[in-house]
């Protein structure tokens, strides 16, 4: 019994942090919980989604099939259970059938994110990344509210080197967590690789207010840095501007070697070394 | 026959960082020595895994790349080729896996190589190299014939299947997992030693 | 820090003793109302038990009712990585090497070839 307590708990984590660790999820099933269905207490169906999502990434389709058929005996009726199936489907790349199982949960529910979402990740699945970014957009004039399209929109642009539209995305994304050090840092990310000295000054001011947020974060630190010297070294800067940078970039890398101050790796001083060089 | 030869840790390392991420798209460098950098003949003595997220943005990859130069010019290395492997299980073209990386690899190297993971060929026992390369020659990179691909040891095979079989992904630290964690040692020493270690078991 | 039996026990007891004090006072006031006397203030013993109980409610809450958060509002974010942060699992596709990956795969890989 504290077997199963202290997966469940383990499970909640992962849950959680949104970790997709489904190797080591499918091993805890298999060791402590799969002949323990009925001791799952409330969790139940959270934690037989979570199992069926991680089965079906490492195409253990028995377990998943397991999983949908417990969800059906509590849920006969629901459309998120049907969802599941329909991700069943996708596992064995049987695209047309899962689309007609989405289409009907939208036939029922015209306003079921959750099929539609399904409807774009099959289009990515196929290798359709184009046709996906369209679909997702056009699905985030309906939900604009919606966080997690915007993040997957991001990360398309990201793929197919769109670098001016996934910023738009993450600019959104910020308005809706203003808090977040990671989207400070990855707006800045995407400024800095889209390059020109315009952009790097915006990247300069994300790479401070994600340190703001977060000091120990090490790709702000560095973007900083990269930022800060390639401003020092522009031609085109003047130089009242060139002497605040180099002084914020003469900060960053004491900081930097702060944060390596107690840390054991080997060769750090010229790990480091190899950044003043340039 | 001029050849692509493969060690036991540059072929380990690629494999065990794309098993490590499967759902994601990951790349890394590859080193060899500085000495042999003339004609195609070519020798990746070691592999260094860079990203599995948003292998597209540059400012991480610079630092990296920096680092990197710096360490491997210590040892008499220098950064030659590039390898990656793409999240979409059917894709394994090289339009697709080129990347600014595999762009300025010329200027440091006369005939680097782009290394793309044959996704379809992985598996825990695998019975021939999962890769597919392609060289720089004549402005452009060539997809290379199969047969030029070798490993050394010829064993490395069985031992990255060893690897993957006792969960070695676990060990395996690339330059994004130490950016979250700047503890971890993306130069990877400890599997280098366990790499070592299952190459003399096999000899 | 999870809510222990002991911290529960505190909290009852707290309220239990706070009513007592409720209770006392009421009987105070009905007791200068029969022998017609004014109020002027409670008996000392009864105020005492009342902040005596206020103190322990107030220590058995704060036990009860979980840890505190940080005021500042990005404190709880700094430990959010990209390593997760990018999951979005309504997204995810399954074709992908994983399926490569599953011991149990290799014993059927070959049939397909």
């Amino acid at each position: 019994m504290t077997n199963v307590n202290s997966s469940l708990d383990q499970l909640r984590v992962w849950r959680e942090n949104n970790d997709r660790k489904s190797r080591e999820i499918i091993e805890i099933w298999i060791r402590n919980l799969n002949s323990n269905v009925q001791k799952l207490g409330k969790e139940k169906p959270l934690v037989l989604e979570q199992v069926c999502i991680a089965a079906l990434d490492c195409n253990e389709l028995g377990i998943a099939q397991k999983c949908i058929q417990e969800l059906y005996k509590d849920f006969p009726k629901s459309l998120r259970v049907k969802k599941f199936e329909a991700m069943f489907l996708e596992a064995q790349e049987k695209y047309e059938e899962a689309i007609e199982i989405l289409d009907n949960i939208i036939k029922h529910d015209e306003t079921h994110s959750g099929a539609k979402k399904r409807k774009i990740a099959i289009l990515k699945a196929q290798g359709r990344n184009v046709e996906a970014i369209k679909e997702l957009a056009d699905y985030l004039k309906i939900f604009m509210a919606d966080v997690e399209a915007w993040q997957e929109l991001s990360e398309l642009y990201i793929t197919e080197q769109d670098f001016s539209k996934a910023a738009f995305c993450v600019e959104e994304l910020i308005l809706h967590n203003p808090h977040n050090h990671l989207l400070h840092q990855r707006y800045a990310d995407i400024k800095y690789t889209q390059g020109g000295l315009e952009n790097i000054e915006i990247a300069r001011s994300y790479y401070c207010q994600a340190v703001k947020l977060n000091p120990n974060n090490m790709r702000a630190l560095y973007g900083l840095y990269l930022a800060t010297t390639a401003i020092a070294t522009s031609q085109k800067c003047s130089s009242q501007k060139k002497k605040e940078a180099l002084k914020l970039s003469e900060w960053v890398l004491d900081e930097i070697q702060s944060q390596y101050k107690d840390v054991e790796v080997s060769d750090m001083e010229e790990r480091l070394g190899a950044l003043q060089l340039n | 026959m001029s050849d692509i030869t493969f060690s036991a840790r540059a072929y380990c390392k690629i494999i065990l960082h794309a098993a490590k991420y499967p759902h994601c798209s990951v790349n890394g460098v590859l080193l060899s020595k500085s000495s042999s950098s003339k004609g195609k003949e070519i020798e990746f003595v070691d592999a260094v895994p860079l990203f599995h997220i948003a292998l597209n943005l540059t400012p991480m990859a610079e630092i990296a790349l920096m680092q990197i130069d710096e360490l491997a010019s210590q040892q008499d290395l220098v950064i030659s080729g590039y390898y990656t492997a793409l999240e979409n299980i059917r894709d394994c073209s090289f339009e697709k896996a080129t990347h600014r990386i595999a762009d300025k690899l010329p200027s440091n190297f006369p005939s680097p190589c782009l290394v793309v993971v044959d996704n379809t060929k992985l598996g825990i026992h695998m019975d021939n190299v999962a890769l597919k390369v392609a060289q720089f020659v004549d402005g452009s990179y060539k997809p290379s014939d199969t047969n030029r691909i070798c490993l050394n040891p010829d064993t490395a095979l069985d031992v990255c299947s060893g690897l993957l079989e006792r969960s070695g992904y676990n060990l395996i630290v690339d330059f994004d997992n130490h950016l979250d964690n700047i503890s971890l040692d993306w130069m990877n020493p400890q599997l280098n030693e366990e790499i070592d270690n299952l190459v003399s078991v096999f000899d | 820090m999870p809510a222990t039996l002991f911290h529960r026990f505190v909290l009852t007891i707290g309220f239990l003793s706070l009513f007592h004090v409720a209770y006392s006072a009421a009987q105070h006031r009905s007791y200068l109302r029969l022998n017609e006397l004014d109020f002027t203030h409670l008996p000392l013993d009864v105020i005492i038990q009342a902040f005596i109980s206020l103190f322990v409610i107030m220590y058995g809450v704060m036990n009860v009712a979980g840890d505190f958060k940080e005021i500042k509002a990005s404190a709880e974010l700094e430990n959010r990585f990209w390593e997760t942060f990018k999951n979005v699992p309504s997204f995810y596709t399954f074709s992908h090497r994983g399926r490569f990956l599953n011991p149990s795969y290799s014993s059927y890989k070959g049939d397909d070839e």
